[in-house]
């Protein structure tokens, strides 16, 4: 067995296909995306294998072991969260196992399908990996999946390490298998993007799917749901049974006055601080299945100790669960943590240090914060679009057309978001996935005299923006939609979406096309590529002018997807230094000196700054 | 052995991290990293933490571990000072990056800075990078080489 050095993101894909998962779906979303890039990867390794027929030294194993053809394993990503929690659904219908992928707001566009799943259940074992994001790091929403967990009644594995991930994610599918229910599966950031070595194995798990059998126990009724949320109930009081003896929930330590409860990546900094403070004696319980909540190991916990400190990031679930364990089982001890007491952050990502801090003051043990040393000014770093994007120009258009005149301007999530910095400034909203479009509809029926507007990246338009515009349509609603194509899912790292005619497998396959679709709903769209600037303002302000719904599609690839065609230079005689150019777009290429200055490792030669400049002083060299 | 490399997007922050990784592994030690990705990625901070050696828990360094900072970018650098324990290492390079949103920095302004702090502090000229590449594209393996005898 190999040691690898790997993501916690490729641990959990190398885990979920050595415990034989078929079908993969999700949609990309940080810090989640690499899971399913993963395995995608892997399959198109034996794809390759296959086409040079040649014995690949580690694959060799699997190959005797009666792995797959890659044609046997259906790998994509879909449309949005909802539909890859579908696809997976189905084939875990015939008995498939299969894997969803998806970041903690994804789970709320998948939570319609899930809540009922988690009635109907599987056949196939079926996980539902959710990345949690505390900080947010990239990420609207602060959400835990294992709240979700306790809501939608399903078991949630919460992994503390990417070695654990990578074992933790083969229990899932076993489980879910076993007990035909779908299962929740949540590392948090900072598991996903941290590496580590692990022992993976080659041999993968073939799982021979047996077809969907008829019957109707998969049609949801309300006679259906009676008699499944009683069975549901009863398994997870059997489960939380079974959970106190599995073995990466554990108490360790031998303390009889100081416990710490904790889970998650919250077990590792636990770890860590303890370390620092060499009190490795303080007795630790880990909770690696938040729901159902293992409540027999707990109370042993609780019964071992005098006072306990819960550490965890986001919401207090294993908090919750001690005190009313205790409370429940007529236990008197002290319980520390962040809802009660207020120890520790209700909210925000956790860190070793504060760890230590607050460990060592719950210790009564001696602890000097280190002083953090003074530090000069240091330059901000925002997130910006690159240098070249084609969102900078269609901003800019919509700005330079609507100059002065009443209008709001909806965003959406993406890349584009970042159109709300200065000196742009175009990003008046932004709420979720697709919300721009109908938030838009909403602010211009309640205040007739602003013009709305309703920015959609291409992947976000598929995922969850047509419906908002036959919304729109259906209702005679006014709205002006800006479709910003610039053929990728940029802000996730390049994923594949329906309008650019490859799958994630690198299949060739049927591009949707964006205006096409807007006129079968009955819009007819302005198509113009933003880099021609007077064609973009007019086409803004023609649509503008006009009544009921409006689009315009601006066209042109995002800088990553098509290479730099050229530079610009500044001719420096005839350069003011006016920085207006710079003052305008806000191209990080672009530098003011006494004259402009453009930094040649950045610039793409898109020629949005030579339409700018009122001196005709820059040129693009191609 | 605790090593923190930061830079900004595009300087090679990751990769310098991976080859710090790979390179334990093959001596036979166990190795974690973290990193940032997402949205600070996009012309912003980077920062990589390499954590060699069995008895570390949190992918992440903490604060006044560090045994050695790897700086692609001096205000980077100085951003992330509080990471280095005492007597630790700092390996600098001399080439400041402005942010993109525009806004003065002197890049000589965080190594004077630096040179007053009480550390072991090696300075890189990326310049000389520069006039023998001809592109700074090697820095990161350049910084790295500077701490070599270290790790």
């Amino acid at each position: 067995m190999p040691i690898k050095l790997l993501m916690g993101n490729e641990a959990i894909a190398l885990g979920a296909l050595a415990a034989g998962v078929s079908v993969a779906a999700g949609y990309p979303g940080t810090p989640s995306t690499e899971v399913l890039e993963t395995i995608a990867k892997e399959i198109k390794k034996i794809e390759q294998h296959q086409h040079v027929d040649t014995v690949d030294a580690t694959r060799s194993v699997v190959s005797e072991a009666g792995l797959r053809p890659a044609s046997a394993y259906t790998i994509e990503w879909s449309v949005n969260e909802k539909a890859a929690l579908e696809v997976a659904a189905g084939a875990s219908y015939t008995g498939a196992r299969t894997l969803v992928t998806m970041k903690q707001v994804g789970l709320n566009v998948a939570s319609d399908p899930l809540m009922s799943l988690a009635y109907i259940g599987v056949k196939g074992g079926m996980v539902v990996l959710v990345a949690d994001d505390p900080g947010p790091i990239s990420s609207q929403t602060e959400q835990d999946t294992r709240t979700f967990a306790k809501y939608s009644k399903l078991p949630c594995f919460d992994p503390s390490s990417p070695e654990e991930a990578y074992a933790m994610i083969q229990d899932a599918f076993a489980l879910s298998e076993e007990l035909h229910t779908p299962v929740l599966f949540r590392p948090t950031t900072r598991l996903c993007h941290a590496t580590a070595p692990i022992d993976v194995t080659d041999e993968w798990k073939t799982v021979k799917p047996e077809g969907f059998i008829k019957d109707p126990k998969w049609v949801i009724f309300p006679r259906l749901s009676v008699k499944a949320h009683a069975e549901i109930e009863k398994r997870n009081r059997a489960l939380s049974e079974r959970f106190s003896d599995y073995k990466f929930n554990a108490i360790e330590g031998r303390s009889e006055a100081f416990g710490i409860a904790t889970g998650g990546v919250c077990y590792a900094y636990v770890k860590e601080a303890l370390k620092r403070l060499g009190a490795e004696w303080v007795r630790v319980l880990k909770i690696a299945t938040p729901f159902p909540f293992p409540q027999s190991l707990a109370l042993d916990f609780i019964d071992s100790v005098e006072r306990v400190f819960v550490v965890e990031e986001l919401d207090p679930v294993i908090e919750r669960e001690l005190l009313y364990l205790a409370g429940a089982a007529g236990r008197t001890l002290d319980i520390y943590g962040k809802e009660i007491t207020e120890n520790l952050p209700a909210s925000g990502e956790y860190t070793v240090e504060m760890l230590t801090e607050n460990i060592a003051a719950y210790l009564g043990l001696p602890y000097e914060t280190p002083q953090t040393p003074e530090l000069p000014p240091l330059p901000v770093r925002p997130p910006v679009l690159c240098a070249g994007c084609p969102h900078r120009a269609s901003f800019y258009a919509v700005k330079r057309a609507m100059g002065g005149k009443k209008a709001v301007f909806c965003g959406d999530i993406g890349c584009y978001t970042l159109g709300n910095a200065l000196p742009l400034d175009m990003v008046d909203t932004c709420l979720c996935m697709g919300a721009g479009i109908t938030i838009a509809q909403g602010i211009a029926r309640a205040e007739p005299d602003t013009t709305a507007f309703a920015f959609v990246g291409d992947s976000t338009f598929f995922a969850s923006g047509i419906t908002g515009i036959i919304n729109a349509v259906y209702n005679k609603n006014d709205m002006v939609l800006v479709v910003l194509d610039n053929r990728i899912t940029a802000m996730t790292g390049g994923q594949t979406h329906p309008g650019i005619g490859k799958t994630l497998m690198d299949e060739q396959t049927a591009a949707l096309n964006i205006p096409a679709i807007l006129r079968a709903i009955g819009v007819e769209p302005r198509v113009v590529n933003p880099l021609s600037l007077d064609e973009a303002v007019n086409a803004v302000k023609a649509a503008a002018a006009e009544s009921g719904v409006r689009a315009i599609v601006f066209e042109y690839p995002c800088v990553n997807v098509e290479r730099p065609k050229g530079k610009a230079t500044v001719n420096a005689e005839k350069c003011t230094g006016c920085s207006l150019c710079r003052r305008e777009i806000g191209c990080p290429a672009l530098k003011i000196g006494a004259k402009a200055e453009i930094d040649a490792s950045l610039c793409t030669g898109c020629g949005l700054c030579v339409q700018v400049c009122p001196f005709d002083a820059i040129e693009v060299t191609k | 052995m605790n090593i923190l490399i930061c830079g900004i997007g595009g300087q090679g922050v990751v990769y310098a991290s991976k080859l710090l990784a790979r390179q334990a592994l093959e001596r036979g030690e166990t190795v974690h990293t973290a990193e940032t990705i997402g949205m600070a990625q996009r012309g912003g901070s980077v920062v990589s933490h390499v954590r060699i050696g069995g008895d570390c828990h949190s992918p992440l360094i903490p604060k006044g571990d560090a045994d050695v900072i790897i700086g692609l970018e001096p205000a980077e650098t100085v951003r992330n000072i509080a990471y280095l324990k005492t007597g630790g290492t700092v390996a600098v390079s001399t080439r400041g990056i402005a942010p993109t949103t525009g806004g003065n920095y002197n890049p000589e302004d965080m190594l004077t800075y630096l040179k007053g702090l009480q550390i072991d502090l090696i300075v890189v000229d990326a310049e000389e990078v520069f006039r023998r590449d001809g592109s700074y594209r090697n820095l990161n393996i350049e910084m790295v080489n500077a701490v070599g005898h270290l790790i």
